[in-house]
């Protein structure tokens, strides 16, 4: 096939990319010499290290040199490599996504990373980088309209701003971020790291201290305790800096064919949320959130994968509750629903809840019994059903769900908080589970997937009478298949 | 539809998931006497003598393999209907399901030593996104699941929509 009408990267792929490419082949060599290269002399390793060094910069430039994309007619071409060399074609019909994302040194030169998903797998099937700003945004908008799908011509034009983050729920967005449990699963690992359960880092420091001011054991307790909540507090500030260079200027702007999201402070983000791909639809909020009274949204369009670094579950990432469903609204123009009014579950939901609860703390119990063989550990289970009474009404009220003509809503969770919303005609698959406890009471659950990928891509709803979720199921089942020839 | 108009496995299928998750159970139940009797002092803290959890464990796995076939194959059930593809599975967690004709992407059939030693074949079938080993209809007769592949690829209202380059979830 000719290379007619094929265009290359720009002239600062040769620059730009060399180091990426370098970095990439580097670790590996260097590793591999390093294990099979008499080990640790430094001026072998040096000779490994240039060697990575080469195959990137040449390999950067057979790329840059050999790479050839355009459009041909309905199809995206993408050719490159001399010797191994990949032909790929993509029908423009099946393309889901085309994101640019730019990193600092890429905008001082004006260019940017083009990315083009199909429904299929979590991969990314082109890459194109890098590609100047202005190229780009028209490649991007040839793509969108040659699918020949789009109402209208995509205009260049800035579209309304529908919302923009603030700098009070930025930080507000990091700080009950979620990532706490994960400094507190790194600090585990470090106790873990310093022998059998016990910091030795920290021995000649309180060997010292004792020394030093005369201090008892307690006194080096809280003084410990004092460097793990310092740590955890580093942590939770580095937590909110990284949130925050992620989630900076984020903001949402009208688009014909759907929403156009822009963030980052110094890897520049830009997508496009189009109405049609779109699969499902989430208000997610975790306890602290839920306190003090604000949501997360996100979205999964058909083909994105689960996080890929560029945020693309994230629809906004912080607003206030009353504000969310201003902007249901707005992604669903034609909502038949109302989040105000959903349908309780099946009251012996509760029930099981409780012998869920309970069953689980008596297994724990009984495991920890076995394992310390001490008696104190029965109390557990005393306490854990208890408490398991306690959360049996909460979580029962946290079950909530609809279903309406073109709607399937689906609410749960005591501590994170999550409601689906899935529009029927994007229904790939349904079904009807029901565990034992389930099948005693009388309850079921009703799942419903879509082409969405994320580990919450799958809507829930949980603990319906037997009578109902069948009702639900055949309905669903009945009216997939016709909704579906109705799409678009 | 009722209940009752649903299609049972092959009979086969029922002495092919014994013999398989029999093979299954004991190769598990090795290892872990392996490990339980060899390796046991790599584990500081596991708290019982050499030996003792594969005399409980090994036993257990090897009845579970004895008892638990018949009832799999007993909950299992199927259909082709009119828009969809029904399965039903489950022994001690049910699941019902349901794949709309027009979602299937693609299908597989599969068979593995034991399977075509007494001529059967599993069928699964791919829609866009999502678990695709939940999609999966075993213990089928060869003839059977390439009869089901041929219906279900033949009148497939997605193809039509593809032609039509508007995409089974566009």
């Amino acid at each position: 096939m000719a290379d007619q009408g094929l265009r290359r990267l720009h002239p600062a792929t040769v620059l730009l990319e060399i180091p990426t490419t370098i970095l990439k082949w580097l670790w590996p060599i260097v590793a591999v010499g390093f294990l099979f290269g008499g080990g640790s002399s430094s001026s072998n390793l040096a000779e490994w290290a240039m060697l990575g060094i080469g195959l990137g910069a040449v390999g950067t430039l057979f790329k840059y040199f050999t790479l050839r994309y355009g459009i041909q007619g309905d199809r995206l071409v993408l050719r490159v490599g001399l010797i191994w060399s990949v032909d790929r074609t993509i029908p423009l019909a099946k393309i889901q996504n085309v994101d640019l994302a730019s990193g600092p040194i890429q905008r001082l030169f004006r260019v940017t990373t083009i990315t083009i998903e199909t429904a299929g797998g979590d991969e990314t099937e082109a890459s194109l980088s890098v590609v100047s700003e202005t190229v780009a945004e028209r490649f991007r908008n040839d793509l969108l309209e040659g699918r020949g799908d789009a109402p209208g011509p995509l205009t260049r034009a800035e579209g309304d701003l529908i919302r923009r983050l603030t700098i009070q729920e930025l930080l507000l967005a990091g700080a009950t971020e979620n990532r706490v449990g994960v400094i507190v699963v790194a600090l585990f690992g470090l106790v873990e790291l310093f022998g059998e359960g016990r910091l030795d880092l920290m021995t000649p420091i309180e060997v010292s201290l004792e020394r030093l001011a005369g201090i008892g054991a307690w006194a080096t307790g809280v003084l410990i305790a004092g460097a793990v909540v310092a740590f955890i507090g580093a942590g939770w500030i580095l937590s909110i800096f990284l949130t925050a260079m992620k989630y900076h200027a984020f903001e949402i702007r009208r688009s014909g064919e759907g929403v156009r999201r822009r963030h980052g402070l110094l890897s520049k983000y830009e997508s496009l949320v189009r109405r049609d791909r779109l699969q499902v639809f989430l208000v997610e909020a975790n306890l602290l959130r839920r306190l003090i009274g604000f949501v997360t949204l996100k979205v999964q369009t058909a083909g994105a994968g689960d996080e890929g670094g560029t945020a693309s579950n994230v629809f906004f990432p912080l607003l206030p509750r009353a504000e969310s469903d201003g902007l249901v609204r707005l992604v669903f123009p034609n909502a038949d629903f109302d989040l105000a009014s959903l349908r309780p579950v099946h009251p012996l939901a509760a029930r099981r809840i409780f012998l869920r609860l309970s069953l689980l703390s008596s297994l724990l119990t009984g495991a920890v019994f076995l394992f310390s063989e001490d008696l104190r550990a029965l109390a557990i289970a005393p306490v854990g059903i208890a408490l398991a009474w306690i959360l049996r009404g909460p979580q029962y009220r946290a079950l909530k769900w609809n279903l309406t003509d073109a709607y399937v809503i689906a609410r749960a969770g005591l501590v994170t908080r999550r409601l689906w919303i899935v529009p029927r005609r994007r229904i790939q698959t349904v079904s009807l589970h029901q565990t034992p406890f389930q099948r005693r009471l009388g309850l079921a659950t009703v799942e419903v997937q879509t082409a969405g990928t994320a580990s919450w891509s799958n809507a829930r709803i949980v603990d319906l009478g037997e009578n109902d979720a069948r009702e639900v199921f055949d309905t669903l089942a009945a009216s997939a298949a016709t909704l579906g020839a109705a799409a678009v | 539809m009722s209940d009752a108009d649903l299609l049972p496995l092959a009979p086969e299928a029922r002495k092919v998931h014994w013999i398989a998750s029999f093979i299954g159970s004991a190769t598990f139940a090795g290892i872990i006497t392996a490990v339980d009797v060899f390796w046991k002092d790599k584990f500081g803290w596991w708290p019982f003598e050499a030996g003792r959890v594969a005399m409980v464990v090994a036993p257990l796995l090897m009845l579970h393999a004895a008892i638990y076939p018949p009832f799999w194959f007993r909950s299992w059930r199927y259909a082709l209907r009119e828009n969809d593809v029904l399965l039903c599975y489950g022994v001690v967690w049910r699941t019902r399901r349901s794949i709309p004709r027009g979602r299937i992407q693609h299908v597989d059939i599969e068979s593995g030593p034991i399977d075509r030693m007494v001529g059967l074949a599993d069928l699964t079938l791919y829609t866009a996104g999502g678990d695709d080993e939940e999609n999966e209809l075993p213990g089928l007769r060869l003839e059977d699941a390439e009869a089901i592949r041929e219906e279900l690829l033949a009148r497939n209202p997605a193809e039509e929509w593809e032609r039509s380059g508007r995409g089974p979830h566009g």
